[in-house]
């Protein structure tokens, strides 16, 4: 084989495998895991602000049905996806979460407290009319709003 | 004509002489009072003013600032709890020049900063409307701050050093759209007293206007409003800003929360013109690359 052909196969062997190689990175399935479980929040917090802010009609089965996930959510065991060293310095572009998520853990898990504690507080009352779903849902926001403001990269 | 037609004709005319005159007068102080309902909405003047949970516009709402903690007065109508004693032009300068009607200063808690800029006629509205309002007697609550700041002295030097009262002036070089858009950002809306920095004694930073503020009220992050594409609002469809100025959705579909959330209790009464004026405000703001972390 002529030198010039080995190299083409060689580019494109490489070319082939790099994602391969990038996807082998079991850090990146952690990464996903843990955005794919902050994406059910949204969708389940979603329709409540929506309703909420007057976007949508208010639908007790429904806000109940979406705030209950949110409380089952909390029962997750998942804690193996925010492994130390996943950051975003780490993986730019990959993920938002600041390293100090880390170095200054326990702190974030006071967090996690409050957001458990207002979800629980929603799941009880997102059923029993608009005006006992909007202050719940606030509080829920609010606790999102406060993890996010010290622990996420903004935008 | 017989007297008796002639005085029954000027008695009819009398009568809708002075039923249309009141009819007027009713009229035009109904109209005062939904424009002072809407400038009170939409300057966030309820939100700040009313505790939570607590009775609407009679204050003790806590401001936890690095300075200290300061409650919120009560704006009801009545005449001592609230501002019921007040004239209409003792509510102006309070909002134009940040001065009580006994002459002492107010501390920049309140943003008279921004509110200065508001109209005259503008404020003589607010004032109508907050006076037709229920008044409550709740009394208000002695702020809580550093011990150099306690006396008001130290809110006249704070103004003398960073505060020009003056009225938003109309820029000729630019559209009647941006210059109402200007008013409500600057003067009503007072956007900017979150969403710029400030240096260590609490004035803003102008050259860092709507960039963003680490160290937003309760602490929280406050984000930048410039057009810049990464760190701002460049990347935003004009779609997008409305829904947000509607129902505080994001475009990523979350929703904000905190203080922003009461915000928008507030200027999501914006009329469309009014929206769609703040909207092209904010874009042709200049672009500052600022990403805000805390």
């Amino acid at each position: 084989m002529k030198l010039a052909t080995r190299l083409c196969l060689l580019i494109a062997g490489l070319t082939l495998a790099a994602p391969g190689f990038a996807a082998k990175d079991p850090n990146l399935k952690l990464i996903k895991a843990r955005q794919g479980e902050m994406q059910l929040r949204a969708y389940n917090v979603g329709p409540l602000f929506g309703m909420a802010k007057g976007k949508m009609d208010y639908d007790a089965e429904l806000a109940s049905t979406l705030a209950n996930n949110l409380k089952t959510q909390l029962s997750l065991k998942i804690g193996g996806a925010w492994k130390k060293g996943t950051d975003i310095e780490a993986y730019p572009g990959k993920t938002t979460a600041l390293g100090k998520i880390w170095t200054t853990y326990p702190e974030i898990s006071e967090y996690g407290k409050k957001y458990a504690a207002a979800v629980n507080e929603l799941a009880a009352e997102a059923g029993n009319g608009l005006d006992a779903l909007k202050p719940k849902i606030s509080a829920v926001g609010k606790t999102c709003k406060g993890c996010h403001d010290e622990f996420r990269e903004k935008n | 004509m017989i007297p008796a037609l002639r005085l029954l004709a000027a008695v009819g005319v009398l009568i809708a002489a002075s039923s249309s005159g009141v009819f007027a007068q009713a009229t035009a102080d109904a109209g005062l009072l939904a424009r002072g309902e809407y400038l009170l909405k939409i300057s966030g003047c309820t939100h700040c003013h009313t505790a939570e949970g607590g009775e609407p516009l009679a204050g003790g709402r806590p401001l936890e600032t690095p300075f200290g903690t300061f409650y919120t007065p009560n704006i009801t109508a009545h005449p001592t709890a609230g501002i019921g004693a007040w004239s209409a032009e003792d509510f102006q300068r309070a909002l134009h020049q940040g001065r009580a009607p006994d002459g002492s200063d107010y501390y920049p808690a309140f943003p008279y900063t921004s509110y200065t800029l508001i109209r005259a006629d503008d404020a003589f509205a607010m004032h109508a409307y907050l006076m037709s309002l229920p008044a409550s007697a709740q009394p208000n609550r002695e702020h809580e701050l550093a011990w150099f700041l306690v006396s008001r002295v130290a809110a006249t030097v704070w103004k003398w050093l960073f505060f020009d009262a003056g009225e938003i002036q109309q820029n000729p070089a630019r559209n009647e759209q941006w210059n109402r858009g200007a008013y409500i950002a600057e003067a009503l809306g007072h956007c900017g007293e979150c969403h710029s920095p400030r240096n260590l004694l609490g004035a803003l930073q102008a050259d860092m206007a709507y960039a963003g503020n680490a160290e937003g009220p309760e602490g929280e992050l406050v984000p930048n409003i410039t057009p810049h594409a990464g760190t701002g609002i460049g990347d935003w469809s004009r779609e997008g800003l409305e829904e947000f100025l509607k129902f505080g959705e994001l475009p990523n579909g979350e929703y904000t929360a905190g203080s922003m959330e009461a915000v928008i209790e507030g200027i999501k009464h914006l009329t469309p013109p009014d929206r769609d004026a703040l909207i092209d405000y904010l874009r042709a703001l200049p672009s500052i690359d600022n990403r805000v972390r805390k």
